[in-house]
């Protein structure tokens, strides 16, 4: 495994638009017939460990793409969902294979950790997102199968899939009022240039505090009608509508 | 705009062929940019196009270089190439900028470095300490790095800036091939700004109440673009991260807190 990492490591990881600071991805190997492309055979070879326990262990004829996700010093991923509506776009797994304490995903109003080799279903439904505070970087394979696969059915020996009850849920402080009030005053300093950082810092916020992490973007459409600028109520509502979609949550808690 | 002063100076123009830039333009667009980890925020990237090797002295090219005929024949043609240590591109779009720094502190400045714009818009901005300026396509502007600086650019669109790093302590008339080039504009047109007022302080002042080891450098970066929009040094973000530190009470985030200000403001200090 420790030398598979040290390669991983060495791959060029792109960034992505809704990540923040050092959040990373890279595509190890996606199934797409329509447009002829395949796994890349290097790619496969050098990682081939990896490629033989998920052979070993997945129904690789249901899998459609494996990739890595990195992320160390503050990167993560915006609150979002994957996909708005009913109709899923994948059924996807997390697999940590570089961890520390420092590492935290999120569902909703709930933080909680992946432990290295721990095969996690992570419902791209909710608003969800995930990321890592510490220097030493995080790594987790992240496996998109077809979409409303039970998950029974992903495992070649239906005897790994072992569900256990309840999440190990990271204990936060309380979200006060006196927070939200020095959320709410940020709307002195916000304008059209800094908006997403306020979304990147206010984003961070829940991974610490009981709060819902899709709560950011109504502070910050909050934040925007507090400036009474149209143009920025407008904006913060596309961001939540980009991140979310039409559905409005139960964030309520603000 | 106003006028007022600034260490910062357009020094001369380099009449591009904007037909061959705008080929080269693409090509950059294809480069894979190295993030500035640390110091830079978004995405603001930079890429090496050529560099003075310490040993024999010697120019190397890179492969990026090779592939920007256009753009390496004009620091050829306008510079003195025994003056050119490193020359990069700098790019930046969607709220990319470098966080407040100094290169340098003290009286042994490391290079004399020269911007030069090739590709640029209206929300691109440098700041030296209170003042926030815009430097125009095909201009040569120096950059006093030993004062608190910063840049970036905040729409879609991407800035891209050729640097020239020169011998440090090279006199500007000097730098250039034909000293007819050396054509340093009076006074520099600055951004206009909102003043930064007690209710700006007392929100950042705020933030107390959410700052933690974990946000800190979210904060550093919401705070660090302030300064672009209101008149308030681009400096006075470490202090206000030091107050916002302070009022948690915490040791070691306000430990943290005095790192930042050192690690940016008196890197060699």
């Amino acid at each position: 495994m420790r030398s598979e990492i040290e390669a991983i490591l060495a791959l060029s990881m792109n960034p992505c638009a809704d990540g923040v600071g050092s959040w990373k991805y890279c595509v190890l190997w996606q199934d797409d017939s329509s447009n002829g492309k395949r796994p890349d055979p290097c790619l496969r070879r050098s990682l081939s460990y990896l490629d033989e326990v998920i052979e070993r262990v997945f129904r690789t004829e249901l899998l459609r793409r494996v990739w890595v996700f990195t992320a160390q010093r503050g990167g993560y991923i915006r609150p979002h969902r994957d996909w708005q509506g009913i109709e899923p776009v994948f059924t996807r797994l997390h697999i940590p294979i570089q961890t520390n304490n420092q590492c935290f995903n999120s569902e909703n109003d709930l933080v909680y950790h992946m432990d290295v080799g721990e095969i996690w279903f992570v419902d791209g439904s909710r608003p969800h997102s995930g990321g890592c505070f510490s220097d030493s970087s995080r790594l987790h394979l992240a496996l998109d199968f077809v979409p409303q696969t039970n998950l029974t059915d992903l495992f070649r020996n239906h005897e790994e899939y072992r569900p256990s009850m309840l999440p190990r849920a990271i204990s936060r402080r309380p979200f006060t009022a006196a927070h939200l009030s020095s959320v709410y005053s940020l709307a002195a300093v916000a304008t059209d240039l800094n908006l997403t950082m306020l979304l990147d810092l206010l984003g961070a916020v829940h991974f610490e505090k009981q709060v819902d992490c899709a709560a950011v973007y109504d502070w910050l459409i909050e934040i925007a009608h507090r400036t009474g600028n149209p143009a920025l109520i407008r904006r913060a509502e596309k961001i939540r509508m980009a991140y979310l979609g039409p559905t409005l949550l139960a964030s309520a808690a603000t | 705009m106003s006028e007022r002063t600034l260490a910062a100076q357009c020094i001369g123009v380099i009449a591009l062929d904007h037909g061959r830039l705008a080929a080269e333009i693409e090509m950059i667009r294809g480069f894979e940019m190295q993030p500035c980890v640390g110091y830079a925020t978004g995405g603001w990237s930079r890429c090496v196009l050529l560099v003075r090797d310490k040993q024999d002295g010697k120019v190397m090219t890179t492969d990026q270089a090779a592939a920007l005929p256009y753009i390496v024949e004009q620091i050829r043609v306008t510079f003195k190439p025994e003056l050119v240590d490193c020359a990069y591109i700098f790019a930046a779009h969607r709220g990319g900028y470098v966080r407040p720094h100094c290169d340098w502190l003290g009286t042994r400045p490391l290079f004399t470095r020269l911007h030069i714009p090739l590709q640029t818009n209206g929300q691109c901005f440098n700041s030296e300490e209170d003042r926030v300026y815009h430097m125009r396509v095909g201009e040569i502007w120096f950059v006093d790095a030993s004062l608190p600086h910063s840049g970036g650019c905040f729409s879609e669109e991407t800035r891209l800036h050729l640097i020239i790093d020169l011998k440090p302590g090279t006199p500007l008339p000097d730098a250039f091939r034909d000293r007819a080039t050396y054509t340093p504009s009076g006074s520099q047109p600055l951004i206009e700004r909102s003043p930064f007022t007690a209710e700006h302080l007392a929100a950042i002042h705020g933030l107390t109440t959410i700052a933690s080891d974990m946000n800190l450098p979210l904060m550093l970066d919401l705070l660090g673009t302030i300064h672009f929009e209101k008149r308030v040094s681009c400096a006075a973000v470490y202090d206000w991260l030091l107050d916002i530190a302070r009022g948690t009470e915490s040791p070691d985030l306000i430990h943290r807190a005095g790192e930042f200000r050192q690690r940016y403001l008196s890197p060699f200090g």
